[in-house]
């Protein structure tokens, strides 16, 4: 079309019509050495989850799973664990958490491969390293203590476990210290008003502890000249006296009033020491500042609850420090998740736009991580408060459906320690069905007598996988995941 | 065209035998995709009869719906209406599950 014939020919200057008049000045553009110019946000197209990663999920999933005719003729895939599936071979290898994390190797630290590895430190069997009894049917360890000797074999692959995730974090934040601030030599040097905040051998030893990296946290102590500070890293994590010393030590400080005097990281070394970790009057000493929540639920698992603690313990006194500090400690949000844009967003805006989250488990999204933690922790908790795929996801609107279905496999069909709440339950045929209890296998002949019944979140779940796999052209893996649905005709 | 989302997907108390549906509806769809390769893994790993996947050949919706309206449609019409369908399953099952009690 001519210029001429434009209707806002000779009306450029017309600024009635912001649109008009500006439209050219303010539209996308490319500049300079292929930049994209805008003025606004850049809407990204939803990236599809890693197909790569459910191809090799799905594989190691059929290769341990048999697919077999039902009552009515139609193909099904039992997992392993599943007595009732006819012809099943007894031969199958278990499918548990361990399986899955062994396809990653160990440098992986994608959200899958900690996913499976922590799943494997709270779910799997766990060898409880007992002695063998003289005859084979007996035993010399009475139950009680078997659990205790259970529960400390848990919590000791949960720390474990936790002590591999955050090292990268600790070593980050080694190097962020470093580069942020100037060295002091020598442990009896103290801050000058010349030169702001230098750190010291007690602010690195203090990182190494948020990482439960004793020895080398007291290493740097000892190399530094901070030997009795060091002699006391060396029993971190101790029994209730050792506590009550440090927190003594801490009182006579405060009452002596030369806690200003003291370096702060030593006094957060004492602070986390004594396990203290809610904010106190001091606001040098806040233990839990800047600690990502895997950090802070290290802190509650190593210093703040004693060594006889259990998990759900542990799980009580994060969930209390979360709710008495407000917002200042870390919560379990996801990786994507930013949660000062989120809380910004819900202050400012008014009014649901077409992308507003549908439902309410998207407006509180949780890691994974977390969700399967809080799930050992509770016994009483059912699947479908877990297996959120916006938690799961990339992001708000990425939800990823693959991680959900396959933490619904392992713990409901082969381990069978959680499920979903609307399982129905009927009775009609008997059939017994092995249980892991706390992660061992028993067998529940005389009390669990019913045939599981159909569960619509579970055939949902599988429903929306197969969806999304199919969207990434994945026929066959699709059809696999649709033969796990359990609705059948009788 | 239908949309092939199965309604025992969504209602729980359907008895029919939903997985025989759900993965015939998804043979359906996906008939053009299914080669001889595709064939052999469907009916060898997988145990699916094979009848089912001859079905769903013949059956594709598309071209019958094209064959009875003596319809024209160009490739490119076709595969924006099966995306269509596919996004729309997809979107049925999300909101499905989602809305479920979490109890």
């Amino acid at each position: 079309m001519e210029t001429t014939s434009s209707t806002a020919a000779g009306h450029e200057g017309a600024f009635f019509d912001a649109g008009l008049a500006f439209g050219r000045s303010f539209r996308v553009g490319w500049g300079p050495g292929g930049t994209l110019v805008h003025a606004g946000k850049i809407s990204i197209p939803n990236a599809p989850p890693s197909a790569a990663l459910s191809e090799k999920l799905l594989q190691h999933h059929l290769s341990h799973t048999p697919i077999t005719p039902d009552d009515a003729g139609v193909p099904l895939a039992y997992p392993s664990l599943y007595p009732a599936a006819p012809q099943a071979s007894t031969s199958q290898p278990s499918l548990n958490f361990s399986s899955f994390s062994s396809l990653f190797p160990t440098t992986d630290n994608s959200a899958a491969a900690q996913l499976f590895r922590l799943g494997s430190a709270l779910f799997d069997p766990i060898d409880l390293q007992l002695p063998k009894a003289a005859f084979p049917d007996t035993t010399d360890v009475t139950p009680d203590v078997r659990n205790r000797i259970a529960l400390l074999r848990r919590k000791a692959a949960l720390s474990k476990w936790l002590t591999n995730t955050v090292e990268p974090e600790i070593q980050s934040d080694l190097q962020a210290l470093a580069s942020s601030s100037t060295p002091s030599t020598s442990s009896t040097q103290r801050p000058s008003t010349s030169r702001p905040d230098p750190h010291t051998a007690s602010d690195e030893a203090f990182i190494y502890l948020t990482g439960h990296q004793v020895r080398k946290a007291a290493e740097i102590a000892s190399d530094a000249g901070y030997l009795k500070l060091a002699t006391l890293i060396s029993q971190a994590g101790g029994d209730a006296v050792f506590r009550a010393d440090i927190l003594s030590q801490l009182k006579i400080w405060e009452a002596e009033k030369v806690l200003p005097f003291i370096e702060k990281g030593i006094k957060k070394v004492y602070t986390l020491l004594a396990g203290l970790l809610e904010k106190g009057e001091d606001k040098d000493v806040d233990v839990c500042a800047n600690l990502d929540w895997k950090r802070v639920f290290g802190l509650c698992l190593w210093y703040g609850e004693p060594v006889t603690a259990s998990i759900a313990d542990v799980f009580d006194s994060y969930e209390t420090l979360v709710k008495n500090s407000g917002d200042k400690v870390a919560r379990p949000f996801p990786p994507w998740y930013d949660q000062s844009k989120a809380r910004g967003e819900a202050e400012s805006s008014s009014v649901p736009t077409w992308s507003s989250p549908p439902h309410p488990q998207l407006c509180n999204p949780e890691d994974p991580l977390y969700a399967l933690i809080r799930l050992h922790a509770d016994p009483a908790l059912s699947l479908s408060h877990v297996l959120n795929p916006t938690s799961f996801g990339l992001g708000a609107s990425r939800f990823d459906w693959s991680m959900c279905w396959h933490m619904y496999i392992i713990l409901s069909r082969v381990m069978r320690v959680r499920d979903f709440g609307d399982r129905e339950e009927l009775h009609s045929r008997a059939r017994s069905r092995p249980k892991l209890a706390n992660g061992f296998l028993s067998d529940d002949e005389g009390e669990d007598d019913g045939t599981e019944g159909h569960s619509p979140s579970a055939d949902l779940l599988a429903s929306s996988y197969a969806s999304q796999l199919e969207a990434q052209g994945m026929l066959q893996e699709a059809v696999f995941v649709l033969l796990h649905i359990e609705g059948s005709p009788g | 065209m239908s949309v092939s989302v199965s309604p025992e997907l969504i209602n729980p108390d359907y008895p029919a035998a939903r997985r025989e549906k759900a993965i015939k509806d998804l043979l359906a769809r996906s008939a053009p995709k299914i080669d001889e390769w595709t064939t052999r893994g469907l009916v060898g790993s997988l145990k699916i009869p094979l009848s089912w996947v001859n079905e769903a050949k013949v059956s594709w919706p598309l071209p019958r719906f094209c064959e009875m309206t003596d319809v024209d449609f160009d490739r490119r019409s076709m595969h924006l209406i099966r995306a269509i369908s596919m996004m729309l399953t997809s979107y049925i099952c999300q909101q499905a599950y989602m809305a479920l009690p979490t109890t």
